[in-house]
């Protein structure tokens, strides 16, 4: 960049207190279409995020029935121990029969009935969720109406607190255990004994999923000709990360596609804002443009000087959008409807991935905002505007 | 700062400008020939209209003749490119406006140094031309003022010291006492009078006023876009 280009930029932006509102409604459009874009970025990265977190890669997850999630699967009773009989040869380390049930429970805020997902397992379950840590009470036994309840879910709801009994399905069920998963699905669920909540739900000996813990992600591979050799249902193997993050692709896909097109119908009205306020910044710079270029400065330095001044607006604007989101958004706690269908609370993530697309397309509005004026700046007849001036 | 350069003598020749206004077409120059010598100090005096700001554009190289010649020195500025012309005026001229044209967010300092960013020159070598001209024009100790702080009278030292910085051949002056007291521009063309005596500055200035006139070596009459003598001129 030369110094006369320099020279024009410095001039410009120590101008910028003059057109002050002008400039104002420029970097609040820009900074407007960077927060509401870092919104929906953020939560559907916080969604992959949480579903990604979920996940171990050395965990399998099978379905039968060729369900794709866990409700509408069946696993046929006797799959389980076919498995277990063969463990070493799979190199299968812990099993786990679960099914999840829908129940309602009441928003200690607002008194609003929610459905949240009551999650019947083996006593080997717990254990196959390594992110999952006991804090208060113990875990459950087996065969007993005894609930461990995620801690995001005690806060929530009401009749979860330690010691608590509350009527589920047709009984009554003991809290004797909270638990933390900190961003992951597992935090927005209740754990039982499965044989309990088959028997309160009438579910008989119903099966919807197992979780195999396996020596490694590649024992996988041993897992699935083993399942497609069992009568009777088709599987699907999948190891854990990959069946969440599976579930928050699509969702995740489906916040972007709704963001994207109302980001840019943002951006085109930011857009005619921002050529609108470089054009009024030329039309005040006029004489002091048409001065330098009298005095021998190039075209390209008028260019750059204006086109700049929009980009530098632009900058302000994206980091102050991004900066709001940031403050706004990161962290920020959402529930959506989980793959079962059962509420699933999660955290908005501000990402540096989150913010780069929002920050580039607001560069972008500078970009294209800022060049006709510049062109303009650029191509001025000096005469007739040191006439104008004069 | 040298005090002596080659200097370029102008020459125009059968130029013609015209300006489009609606359908017309109104004509300000026809065949215009003239020629200013180096080391002149030119006055251009006529009525409104008469073509002074056109012929001060076009020997200045932001406005080009639709025929005929101008040439600067060894430049023909009614041939060069728009690129050439910005760099011939960038090497050789130096312009004085009426309004004095600063930039109000730019020190005094900062807009003497202006002209001076093409050159290949270091910080400390423009420094040391925009402190040579702010003592030429009397302002050694206003350097750091914003033009918003200066007189009228100061505020056209500048902008001759900022147009003498790259030592520049010619002087273009647009009116420079036209918005000043009377004593303001006495100063002022002491000033001019100055550098084309003891700089030998070509100088070409635009005035309405006789008092200003009388500073220079030769006065030129325009009207209508013609070279009139001075009585039928005044007589207007």
């Amino acid at each position: 960049m030369t110094r006369q280009t320099r020279a024009v930029i410095m001039s410009n932006l120590m101008s910028l207190p003059h057109r002050i509102w002008s400039s104002a409604s420029m970097i609040a459009a820009i900074a407007l279409v960077v927060f509401v874009l870092t919104g929906f970025l953020a939560m559907a990265r916080g969604l992959e995020q949480s579903l990604a977190a979920t996940g171990a890669t050395d965990v399998a997850v099978v379905l039968g029935g060729g369900a794709r999630q866990e409700l509408g699967s069946e696993i046929a009773p006797g799959v389980p121990e076919a498995l277990l009989a063969q463990a070493d040869k799979l190199e299968i380390t812990a099993l786990s029969r679960e099914m999840v049930m829908p129940v309602d429970a009441i928003r200690q805020d607002t008194g609003a009935t929610q459905a949240i997902s009551l999650r019947g397992m083996d006593i080997t379950g717990p254990g196959l969720r390594r992110s999952a840590t006991l804090t208060d009470g113990r875990m459950f036994k087996p065969d007993h109406y005894e609930l461990v309840v995620g801690k995001a879910i005690a806060a929530t709801y009401k009749g979860f607190k330690l010691g608590d009994t509350i009527e589920i399905g047709r009984s009554r069920w003991t809290v004797v255990g909270h638990f933390e998963a900190p961003g992951t699905v597992f935090a927005s669920e209740i754990w039982a004994p499965l044989a309990a909540v088959q028997t309160d739900f009438g579910q008989g000996q119903l099966i919807q999923s197992l979780r195999i813990g396996l020596r490694a992600d590649v024992s996988l591979r041993l897992l699935q000709p083993a399942l497609s050799e069992m009568d009777g249902t088709q599987f699907l193997a999948q190891l854990e990360r990959e069946f969440y993050s599976i579930q928050s692709g699509h969702t995740a896909r489906l916040i972007r596609a709704f963001a994207w097109p109302l980001a840019l119908m943002l951006a085109i009205g930011a857009g005619a804002g921002a050529l609108n306020t470089m054009l009024g910044s030329v039309t005040s710079r006029q004489i002091e443009i048409a001065t330098l270029r009298a005095l021998g400065f190039s075209r390209s330095a008028a260019f750059w000087g204006t086109w700049c001044e929009a980009i530098f607006l632009a900058s302000i604007g994206a980091l102050l959008g991004a900066g709001l989101g940031w403050l706004v958004f990161n962290g920020f706690s959402v529930a959506t409807m989980g793959a079962n269908q059962n509420q699933f609370a999660f955290a908005l993530t501000v990402s540096p991935d989150v913010i780069g697309p929002a920050v580039i397309l607001a560069l972008l509005i500078g970009l294209v905002g800022g060049f006709i004026p510049a062109l303009i700046a650029a191509r001025m007849p000096i005469a007739a505007a040191l006439h104008r001036g004069g | 700062m040298k005090h002596f350069s080659i200097a370029p003598l102008i020459s125009l020749t059968d130029v013609c400008k015209s300006y489009r206004a609606g359908r017309s077409e109104i004509a300000i120059f026809q065949d215009l020939t003239l020629s200013i010598d180096a080391g002149e100090f030119v006055a251009i005096m006529g009525p409104s209209g008469s073509g002074k700001s056109t012929l001060l554009n076009m020997l200045s190289g932001i406005d080009r003749p639709d025929s005929g010649r101008i040439r600067a020195g060894e430049t023909d500025l009614s041939l060069a490119t728009e690129r050439e012309l910005t760099r011939w005026r960038a090497e050789h001229l130096g312009l004085v406006f009426q309004f004095y044209n600063l930039l109000p967010n730019l020190t005094a300092a900062q807009n003497i140094e202006l002209p001076l960013l093409k050159r290949p020159l270091g910080r400390s070598a423009r420094a040391e031309r925009v402190r040579v001209a702010l003592e030429l024009v009397g302002l050694a100790d206003r350097g750091t003022h914003r033009p918003a702080m200066m007189s009228g009278g100061q505020l056209q030292r500048v902008g001759i010291a900022r147009a003498i910085v790259t030592d520049p051949s010619v002087l273009i002056c647009d009116e420079p006492t036209g918005d000043l007291d009377r004593r303001s521009a006495t100063e002022i063309l002491e000033l001019l009078r100055f550098m084309q005596v003891s700089q030998g500055k070509t100088i070409i200035m635009v005035t309405h006023d006789p008092a200003a006139a009388a500073y220079a070596s030769r006065v030129l009459h325009l009207d209508k876009g013609e070279l009139v003598p001075a009585r039928q001129e005044m007589a207007e």
